[in-house]
């Protein structure tokens, strides 16, 4: 209970035995995740069907749209080749999102805490955001070689500049009265920062987080475009090289799992950390 | 009163610089505050109260004057845990729950032990929400809020307590009753109170002395010794000796302590 990190727990349900506790919830977890989950997904079956039928009534060409059922044989037929080659764009993605992020917290930190600093930084902060990182890739890849690190680096690029933003607004953006009071009582600055500054830009951040970790993903795999021979990217240049448009479509659909998969837990993490927060109080 | 001071407030005044202008909220406030004394501030709505408070409790610097808490700078007090704030809006934090924010004044500065959990639940029961120890804010009502916010600037006991309409957020009834709990509180430990307050027989009831003080900008109009017996019970409110404080009272905040005719500002007074 000292430490900061218990300032995060959550609690779902105070009173209940803790027997079962945490079955009880993950399924208070999962069931609103699967109300969301459904709908979409019936709607995505009925256009597969209509995709179906009409690429087979229109005699199209599979080099131009697959057919729903050829994209899905390629995908089950190839299960093990996408998830490698997913793992290493969620693996690049993700390690560029943990990257900017960090840096982007600890600038937000630093800048947060005082006005001349964020007026020197934030021009270069702005600088890196109005660079078209996608117009740099070649040239990463020229600086560092082949592998991950250009993707990584990317994707960090990507994520900075909006998880800095709100980094900054969050962290400035506490309880004046709790503020007061733990100035009344001697806290430290450093106690101010992690025991309320810190929660309190928690819901800034995960705003950050939802529009910044897609873009993660997309900025990895662009990346991949251009060198390598790894990751969804390059799978999907190398497919759409040869007109092989059962497996394009398998690398996006394979893109579209993680992306959701990533969303979702992005939600459910939300969901604990800011529980308390008035957005999730609203009924 | 002979008793040492704990708390000098000389010919303060305090100047709000805004984009509009200036805005002189105290002008030449002069107060002690005895030890183990209880002592309301009563006045219209924006007539410096809170800032008053604040001053005395270091949250602001004074424009010119100075505050002493025990002969020192406030800071000075801070530093050492001697000063117990409540504010005008309760300010918990939301993600902790009732007793973790019981709790939160003993783990700054990593003062916290065995004694605490103790403690916060017996500090629970005296405001009277033991029962909600795990329940967090946004489950409480306002007032149930105000008093997790009393518990909290009671648990590390401090010897100086600023209370900023502390009652405010409270029904008639539960207010009634939380003012004998307050006395309660106060007639066994004796802390040095100060307390703002809308209500005139909140603070007759409650005080040792009362000080009244002018609309903007802020000046004290009188300062008025209650010399009620303590301890004081339930019914004392219907006591001529009573009625004739808070009439005199009523009267300094309609004059504006200037003796002139009644202003009307006074409507937002209970
Ligand atoms: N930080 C600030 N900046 C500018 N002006 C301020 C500030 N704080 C208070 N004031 C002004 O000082 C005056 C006194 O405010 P204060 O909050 O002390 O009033 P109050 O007596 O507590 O009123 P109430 O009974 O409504 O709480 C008001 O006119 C207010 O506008
Ligand atoms: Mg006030």
């Amino acid at each position: 209970m000292d430490q900061p990190l218990a300032e995060q727990l959550p609690s779902v349900s105070a009173q209940s035995p803790s027997i079962g506790r945490s079955a009880r919830r993950a399924l208070k977890a999962a069931v609103p995740a699967l109300g969301y989950l459904i709908p979409p997904l019936i709607a995505l079956i009925i256009a597969g069907v209509v995709w179906e039928f009409w690429v087979r009534a229109a005699d199209t060409p599979t080099y131009i749209v697959p057919a729903p059922t050829k994209v899905l044989d390629r995908f089950f037929g190839g299960l093990s080749y996408f998830w490698w080659h997913g793992w290493v764009t969620l693996y690049e993605g993700m390690l560029g999102f943990a990257l900017g992020a960090g840096g982007a917290v600890l600038f937000a930190i630093v800048m947060a805490s005082s006005r001349p600093v964020e007026k020197s930084i934030m021009p270069l902060a702005i600088l890196v955001k109005v660079t078209p990182i996608v117009a740099i890739a070649p040239l990463f890849t020229i600086w560092f070689g082949f592998g991950s690190f250009p993707k990584v680096l990317i994707a960090a690029f990507l994520t900075f500049y909006p998880v800095l933003i709100n980094a900054i607004v969050g962290f400035r953006s506490m309880n004046p009265g709790a503020h007061d009071f733990l100035r009344s009582v001697n806290a430290s600055p450093a106690e101010i920062f992690l025991r309320l500054r810190m929660p309190s830009s928690l819901p800034y951040l995960f705003a950050a987080f939802r529009i910044v970790i897609p873009l993660a993903l997309i900025g990895a795999t662009v990346a991949e475009w251009f060198s390598g021979d790894r990751g969804l990217g390059s799978v999907i240049i190398v497919a759409h090289n040869n007109l092989d448009m059962p497996t394009l479509f398998s690398a996006i659909f394979t893109l579209a799992i993680i992306g959701i998969g990533l969303t979702m837990l992005t939600w459910v993490l939300e969901k604990r950390l800011t529980f308390w927060h008035e957005s999730n109080l609203a009924r | 009163m002979s008793l040492p001071h704990h708390v000098t407030v000389e010919s303060i005044v305090k100047r709000f610089t805004a984009k509009g202008g200036d805005l002189l909220a105290l002008d030449n406030v002069t107060l002690d505050v005895c030890d183990g004394e209880f002592l309301s501030i009563i006045g219209v709505s924006g007539c410096g109260k809170t800032t008053l408070l604040r001053l005395m409790g270091g949250l602001e610097t004074p424009t010119a004057g100075k505050v002493l808490v025990k002969g020192s700078e406030p800071r000075e007090a801070q530093r050492h845990k001697q000063i117990g704030f409540v504010f005008q809006d309760p300010s918990l934090l939301p993600w902790r729950t009732v007793q973790q924010n019981v709790l939160l004044p003993l783990q700054v500065n990593r003062q916290q032990d065995a004694a605490g959990h103790p403690r916060a639940q017996a500090i629970l029961s005296t405001v009277g929400l033991e029962e909600f120890a795990q329940y967090y804010p946004h489950q409480l009502s306002g007032g149930m809020k105000q008093r997790v916010a009393l518990a909290r600037s009671l648990v590390f006991d401090p010897s100086l307590l600023l209370m900023d309409e502390p009652l405010g957020a409270l029904d008639e009834l539960t207010r009634s009753a939380m003012r004998y709990e307050l006395l309660r509180i106060w007639e066994a430990s004796r802390k040095t109170v100060v307390m703002v307050t809308h209500s005139i027989a909140e603070a007759v009831l409650l005080s040792d002395r009362v000080a009244v003080m002018t609309p903007r900008p802020g000046r004290i109009a009188d300062i008025i010794a209650i010399d009620l017996p303590r301890p004081r019970k339930p019914g004392i409110e219907r006591e001529p000796a009573f009625l004739d404080y808070v009439e005199r009272i009523q009267r300094l905040l309609m004059t504006g302590g200037h003796g002139g005719p009644a202003t009307g500002r006074t409507t937002a007074l209970r």
